[in-house]
């Protein structure tokens, strides 16, 4: 079977697929630097990345806690980590992306628009939200492990430069600051 | 992302920025969008064109709060965390 190359500039092509040559540039530059940096600088709750206002006000997980230690997890190849720190980003993800996707490829062939898939996020959302605080957002099993549970049972991570004692660091978070 | 209007005219429900700024910590906005863009979808359905618009543009109105009241907050911890861990380095290190 003859090789026929895609050729990708072309703009019924580039139509078809809904995606321009622009977006993929971009998307390729965000994995590569984000590859980067979550391999070089670990999440913890004293480093520099943006952690979770809502989680801080709190302490209750919101849907997306856990997100950037789900990508530090996913950087190093650890995909069952990241599902730990994040179901629905990692499992979730990809299927509501595909979801919207198709939904918007009906819409453009002249479709209807669909409620329903929007009240179907929504529900989703909001469980996975109240999921992962019950019964607490320590015990949840879709909140995200704890840094400092006392054993993590077979459970390996895959931080393997994290020499942290399992003591209660809590310099970072000053009542007075 | 815009150039992608849908070929109906259907007016842009923002459900992808909702749900980003759901998940980027701005959550009840980010919820309260997806709720709007639910109302713009059954109502351009129903054939209520102006309702529809009106619910898109109160979608559009709280996901861009959402994102940006999420990214000051964001930047300002940002910088609060820099300074804590100059201060800190400061006080307790040998520098």
């Amino acid at each position: 079977m003859p090789f026929t190359p895609e050729p990708a500039s072309n703009p019924a092509n580039e139509k078809r697929s809904g995606v321009a040559p622009s977006w993929i540039v971009a998307a390729a530059l965000v994995t590569a630097v984000g590859f980067y940096v979550l391999r070089s600088f670990e999440p913890s709750a004293a480093s520099w990345y943006p952690k979770c206002m809502f989680y801080q006000g709190t302490g209750l997980h919101c849907p997306g806690c856990g997100a950037t230690r789900a990508m530090r997890a996913l950087a190093y190849g650890d995909v069952w980590l990241a599902i730990r720190n994040n179901a629905l980003l990692i499992v979730g993800g990809p299927i509501i992306a595909a979801v919207i996707i198709r939904q918007r490829r009906r819409e453009s062939a002249g479709g209807l628009a669909s409620p329903q898939l929007c009240i179907a996020l929504f529900v989703v959302v909001t469980a996975y939200f109240i999921a992962r605080n019950v019964p607490s957002p320590t015990s949840s099993l879709l909140a995200p492990p704890q840094p400092h549970a006392e054993s993590a049972g077979t459970e390996t991570t895959g931080t393997e430069d994290e020499t942290q004692p399992p003591t209660d660091h809590s310099p970072v978070q000053h009542p007075d600051d | 992302m815009p150039g992608q209007q849908p070929m109906s005219g259907k007016p842009e429900n923002y459900l992808v920025q909702s749900i980003l700024v759901t998940f980027c910590c701005c959550l009840p906005l980010g919820i309260a969008g997806i709720v709007f863009a639910a109302q713009v979808d059954s109502k351009w359905n129903a054939g209520d064109t102006a309702g529809a618009i009106s619910s898109a543009a109160n979608a559009k109105k709280f996901t861009l709060i959402g994102f940006g009241l999420g990214l000051v907050i964001n930047l300002l911890v940002f910088g609060l965390q820099i300074l804590a861990a100059i201060g800190a380095a400061n006080q307790g290190g040998g520098f």
